[in-house]
């Protein structure tokens, strides 16, 4: 399911235009994600405030959206970009991939959610193919 | 046995009270057929699926939608027993239709889309989110549920 040049304006434009509001998107994503799925708050239990809207979860949430950003940048070149980023998971962080599926899910809910007249389906599909490429790239160090 | 907290029970009801399934079926359907294009292979007989305006303007996928969430009423309306209310309906989805269960949760998940679309983000919050979330789980799983 690689990306075709559509997809690739489709994403690039979408995700120009919803940047701006990246530390909303990413909190919203974070928060949703530790809510509507427990069992990732075990990657955060050295966190002292996991509400929703915290200071941690709204640094995090960034954090994570700016990643998001960087792969759109990328988007062509996807597997040597992130290079580090899937080192960073694979050997350091340790998360289990079946993590940035969760992840994945939560952002499209958020970015249909606060984007409701751009979040048409044509966009759905290429933002839903974009993100599986960036966790396949993320899994790519893990064995 | 589901165990639903209050809380869980009334984000449920409260946003199925508050959606138009004439509007949203249609367009949760068309998302699935233009997101995971794959699950077209049920709707042969359904004409123009060529694009995604043709789906959106398709009447008998507009009209399918509607019969989904006709179903998903009745689940909404026997939150304690959704397995049995959906035996039937199961053995339809096993046996006569042979629909992979792993689309339950795509269509799932576009309704999902669909409703924070509609509710944005005071509407449709992070905890009513986990409620709808596990009640479309508990419809998914008692549709696979007669699967054998």
């Amino acid at each position: 399911m690689s990306l075709t040049a559509k997809d690739k304006a489709t994403g690039k434009a979408f995700f120009n235009k919803v940047s701006p509001m990246a530390e909303q998107i990413g909190e919203e994503v974070l928060s949703r994600t530790l809510t509507v799925y427990p069992q990732t708050k075990t990657y955060f239990s050295h966190w002292k405030d996991l509400t929703a809207g915290s200071a941690q979860v709204r640094k995090h949430g960034l954090t994570v959206l700016q990643g998001v950003l960087r792969a759109v940048e990328l988007i062509d070149n996807l597997k040597e970009g992130l290079l580090n980023l899937s080192e960073l998971h694979a050997f350091i962080l340790r998360v289990d991939p079946a993590n940035f599926k969760i992840i994945s899910h939560n952002i499209l809910v958020v970015l249909a959610m606060l984007f409701p007249d751009d979040f048409t389906p044509e966009v759905h599909v290429a933002v839903d193919k974009f993100l599986s490429q960036v966790n396949l790239v993320l899994s790519e160090k893990y064995r | 046995m589901v165990e639903w907290t209050d809380a869980e029970r009334s984000a449920i009801t409260g946003l199925w009270g508050k959606i138009n399934v004439d509007e949203m079926g249609p367009q949760a359907f068309s998302r699935l057929l233009i997101v995971a294009p794959w699950t077209q292979r049920h709707f042969a007989s359904f004409g123009n699926l060529s694009s995604p305006a043709a789906i959106m303007g398709n009447p008998k996928v507009a009209a399918h939608g509607k019969t989904v969430m006709g179903g998903l009423d009745r689940a909404v309306k026997n939150l304690d027993n959704i397995k049995a209310t959906y035996a039937q309906l199961s053995v339809l989805h096993s046996e006569k239709l042979h629909v992979d269960p792993d689309n339950f949760r795509l269509l799932a998940d576009c309704i999902t889309i669909c409703a924070a679309m509609k509710f944005g983000p005071s509407g449709f919050t992070a905890d009513v989110q986990e409620a709808w979330q596990k009640f479309l789980c508990v419809v998914a799983s008692a549709l696979s549920r007669q699967y054998h």
